[in-house]
């Protein structure tokens, strides 16, 4: 059981030549058509509300027989105080640590007794308890969600306890070449506001279970809760174990909510800069490499999708092909959109192998310069991308986590309610003409930021040779002065 | 508010027990297929294990089945490009995997593009060494080498499954070297060792074959049919299926230095092979030594002492013989020798009771559901419970393993594969800071 680490993923290959596919060994020496297509309908969502006002939204799929409860908050990193960077993950964390008269212990217990599991999570943008459970053992798993997130106690002998493990697990973040440059690459994309605001030891130190009762009140609040279910269970049938623990859930409002920065303007280059952080000896080095885009309900979000598809979105996308496949310099590259609340980003990122860091740079580089003039995207690399978007859409619906999550992100970001409903047109619409155009409007090359976490004394010199100037930095991404 | 909590549960309210619907038989040529039809998605996974694994490369080819597994993705006869080009434009989810024991290959596609995964499936299970290169042999060490570099050497921890394997088995035991393999050995691969490893292990008597999920099972079978049934068994090769287990002689006591950022310890044991008596014991051991709050390791060395982290207890169960872990992160200020010490006596005192057992069962029981939630899960399982025991229908006698588990058949495992055993402990303590 267990471990990813033993079983090792591997993938494929390489592109054409396509060789003339006459082969006297076999009969079938030809690709198959398809069949006829299975008709698909999203799985419908049922909504209701509890007394309280609680909306409840449901996804039912009764092949095995478990439910599935996720309370959502419109609370996350972002309301972190500047001098607190990481209290609503550790407030979410602390919420099992012991509730009412139960400590962490007797809770783990009386989950296990019902072979039922309850987590928490904070992430920049939200905050969620989700319960999963058996569909007899529903009510007293239910009577235990209500419990740890209404009464939680945040006993200051865990938090202290906990206080450690925190800097370790910041110790560990801070040696990970991996999670360097995420640092890096957020605190130069967001500066001083939202994910530019990096945890600090300091931070870990400031945070205080007073302050964690506090945020506990202010946010994990009814009028800032939404319940979503999925499995097996109807609306008709949960709606009355849901008033029961929830309908009555009042609190009595202590302050007004702070609401998110309305706006935040991504920082954006001048020209392409590198941003290096050393990790001597390390035998890859980890790139990342990109600029912001606009939002994700911009016009051109979804042509970029596409272009971004083809260009990099894929195993057989032109940034793999050429780095893996081609060069053999890494396991895998890859680009990607990712949206939030604030404009989202375009980056792309590879793990490469150390003498061949800025080798790897100058040929993404390349990349996407000719992809906006010599060697725009070819019809086959489009539609192979859009087919591939089309395609995986209905397989990802197979358990009801994957709609509600969707639904989760529409009512965070706003997007209109259609949203989900509409994609398959929205992506089926779009021409490669629009596409390229909105790739060539929007991605830069020579407004950039690189961030490249290695071996200084190894790749230093190649990458001055690529003409950017070389800034070193600390993996907070603050600028090294005096070497 | 407890009162329900005792009277509610454990009592026989009767779900269904789990199971996987499917129905098997065999091509003349040998190739195994299992049939299981799910028509919640309009989804269909083609899955298939060949009987190889790391356990079976030649004596100085470590990495070499993994390295093998690449190579299947590079093209073969009747469609000679990445096999990635077919499968990404219809929005297949695809991949491979080699572990110690087996390897396998699997793509999620829309369900109607079974005939192509079918066709291209059965394309590298005949054809594939007319459309290898020398080039795409030398590019995919490469590409091998840096999954290498990026999974297990520039990521903190990410050499220890070396250090344990190669003190829990002697040199040249199939266990001996993980996966990955070493450098060197994947750098000297031969186009002629690429070859051979074919010949010998992809036939069609080898292999398991799993269509599960949105498919009308005659036009499946006509499919493979038509596809499989022309591919030629030249050998039915014998994977290494069980072996005199190791029994280490002494303790041993490892201790590494690298770039983490604070010690870990790690204590391993040699302990019952995959579906062996005792496997499922050691399981339930896991949830009474460290799953929840409440579980002895971690009150223990958390809790109370202030020693760790974390701790985790698990069974890694393969083919030939299994690993039993504990592993616990070093807490600020102490040493990994106390958590050690602190473990130990934990160990020392255990004894099961018949009531904690019994929630634990029950757990087990219940993750049985959560695996069948997906049908890429449901095929590994089918091809796994095949492979391993010649039944594919074998997920009842499977959590019956569990249901049968007592508090005395724990300490008797115990006792024997965990207390009485010896054992080995690795410590990884961070490099010492240059002096300034």
């Amino acid at each position: 059981m267990l471990f990813s680490l033993l079983t090792l993923l591997a993938c494929g290959p390489k592109p054409p030549p396509v060789v003339a596919a006459h082969s006297p060994s076999r009969e079938a020496t030809t690709r198959p058509a398809p069949l006829e297509k299975s008709s698909f309908s999203l799985p419908s969502l049922e909504k209701g509300t509890l007394q309280n006002n609680i909306p409840v939204a449901i996804s039912k799929n009764n092949e095995v027989p478990l439910v599935y409860i996720w309370i959502t908050f419109d609370a996350g990193g972002w309301t972190d105080p500047d001098d607190q960077i990481g209290l609503a993950k550790a407030t979410m964390d602390m919420l099992d640590e012991g509730a009412g008269e139960y400590s962490a212990g007797a809770l783990s217990k009386e989950l296990r007794k019902l072979a039922s599991s309850i987590s928490t999570q904070a992430t920049m943008d939200g905050a969620s308890i989700r319960l999963q459970c058996l569909k007899k053992n529903l009510k007293p798993s239910l009577e235990l969600l209500a419990e740890i997130l209404q009464q939680p106690t945040f006993p200051q002998s865990v938090w202290d306890r906990k206080a450690q493990e925190y800097q370790q697990e910041l110790a560990r973040q801070t040696s990970d070449p991996k999670q360097i440059a995420r640092r890096v690459w957020r605190k130069l994309l967001y500066g001083q506001e939202y994910a530019g605001r990096l945890q600090q030891s300091t931070h870990i130190e400031s945070l205080s279970t007073t302050a964690m009762k506090q945020w506990h009140q202010t946010f994990l609040t009814p009028d800032n809760a939404q319940i979503w279910v999925g499995g097996d269970t109807s609306l008709d049938d949960i709606l009355p174990h849901l008033e029961e623990t929830f309908g009555q859930w009042s609190v009595e409002s202590t302050q007004p909510f702070p609401r998110k920065p309305s706006a935040i303007t991504l920082q954006e280059p001048t020209r392409t800069f590198v941003y290096l952080v050393d990790q001597p000896g390390v035998s890859q080095s980890v790139m990342y490499l990109g600029h912001g885009v606009g939002t994700k309900t911009d016009e051109h979000a979804t042509p970029l999708l596409l272009a971004n598809q083809s260009f990099g979105g894929m195993f057989t996308a032109r940034v793999n092909m050429n780095l893996r496949e081609d060069k053999g310099w890494t396991y895998g590259a890859w680009t990607w959109l990712s949206y939030n609340y604030y404009p989202g980003t375009w980056t792309m990122s590879s793990s490469v192998i150390t003498k061949q860091t800025a080798a790897a740079i100058r040929e993404v580089i390349k990349d996407i310069r000719e992809s906006k003039s010599t060697r725009p995207l070819t019809t086959t690399e489009f539609e192979r991308g859009r087919g591939d978007l089309l395609g995986q859409f209905p397989l990802k619906f197979e358990q009801p986590a994957y709609l509600l999550s969707r639904q989760i992100e529409i009512s965070r970001y706003n997007l209109p309610k259609d949203w989900l409903n509409q994609y398959e047109d929205r992506i089926s619409k779009v021409t490669l003409e629009d596409s390229q155009a909105v790739w060539n409007d929007i991605i830069d090359p020579e407004s950039m930021f690189i961030v490249v976490v290695g071996d200084r004394s190894a790749i230093e010199s190649d990458l001055l040779d690529l003409g950017y100037t070389v800034i070193h930095t600390d993996y907070n991404g603050q600028k090294i002065e005096k070497e | 508010m407890s009162v329900w909590f005792f009277t509610c549960l454990l009592t026989a309210q009767a779900d269904p027990l789990p199971s996987i619907p499917f129905e098997t038989y065999k091509l003349e040529n040998g190739l195994n297929v299992i049939l299981s039809e799910d028509h919640s998605i309009p989804s269909v996974q083609v899955n298939i294990w060949y009987g190889v694994g790391s356990k079976d490369e030649t004596t100085g080819l470590t990495g070499f089945a993994h390295l093998f597994e690449h190579l299947m993705f590079q093209g073969s006869e009747n469609y000679n490009m990445d096999y990635f080009n077919a499968l990404e434009e219809i929005g297949a989810s695809v991949n491979g995997t080699t572990s110690f024991d087996r390897t396998n290959y699997y793509e999620g596609v829309p369900s109607n593009h079974l005939p192509l995964a079918l066709w291209i499936e059965s394309d590298r299970m005949g054809w594939l060494l007319p459309a290898l290169t020398e080039e795409k042999l030398q590019n995919q060490k490469e590409v091998v080498r840096n999954e290498r570099r990026q999974s297990y050497e520039i990521r903190p921890f990410g050499r220890v499954w070396m250090w344990l394997f190669e003190n829990l088995y002697p040199q040249g035991h199939p266990y001996h070297v993980p996966t990955i393999g070493k450098h060197e050995d994947i750098a000297n691969a031969q186009m002629d060792d690429v070859t051979a490893f074919f010949k010998k292990w992809y036939q069609p008597s080898n292999a398991s074959l799993v269509i599960c999920g949105d498919f009308n099972p005659s036009q499946a079978k006509e499919l493979v049919q038509k596809y499989f049934a022309e591919i030629p068994n030249n050998n039915t090769p014998t994977p290494l299926m069980s072996m005199e287990p190791v029994v280490l002689k002494e303790n041993k006591i490892v201790r590494k230095t690298d770039k983490v950022p604070y010690s870990k310890v790690w204590i391993a044991w040699l302990s019952p092979p995959l579906f062996a008596p005792g496997d499922a014991e050691m399981d339930i051991l896991s949830t009474l030594l460290s799953e929840g709050k409440d579980s002895r390791l971690h009150k223990a060395l958390i809790e109370e002492k202030g020693l760790a982290k974390d701790v985790a207890a698990y069974q890694y169960s393969t083919q030939l013989q299994s690993q039993y872990m504990i592993e616990a992160t070093v807490a600020t200020g102490k040493t990994s020798d106390e958590v050690v010490s602190a473990i130990e006596e934990v160990l020392k005192e255990f004894s099961a009771s018949e009531e904690e057992v019994r929630v634990a069962k029950y757990n087990w029981e219940a993750r049985f559901y959560q695996n069948l939630t997906t049908i890429a899960r449901k095929s590994d399982m089918l091809n796994n419970y095949y492979m391993r025991t010649g039944d594919a229908g074998y997920i009842q006698k499977d959590l019956q393993r569990y249901l049968d588990v007592s508090a005395d058949s724990i300490d008797q495992t115990f006792q024997k594969v965990i207390l009485n055993s010896k054992r080995v402990y690795l410590h990884v303590t961070p490099e010492p800071k240059e002096a300034q």
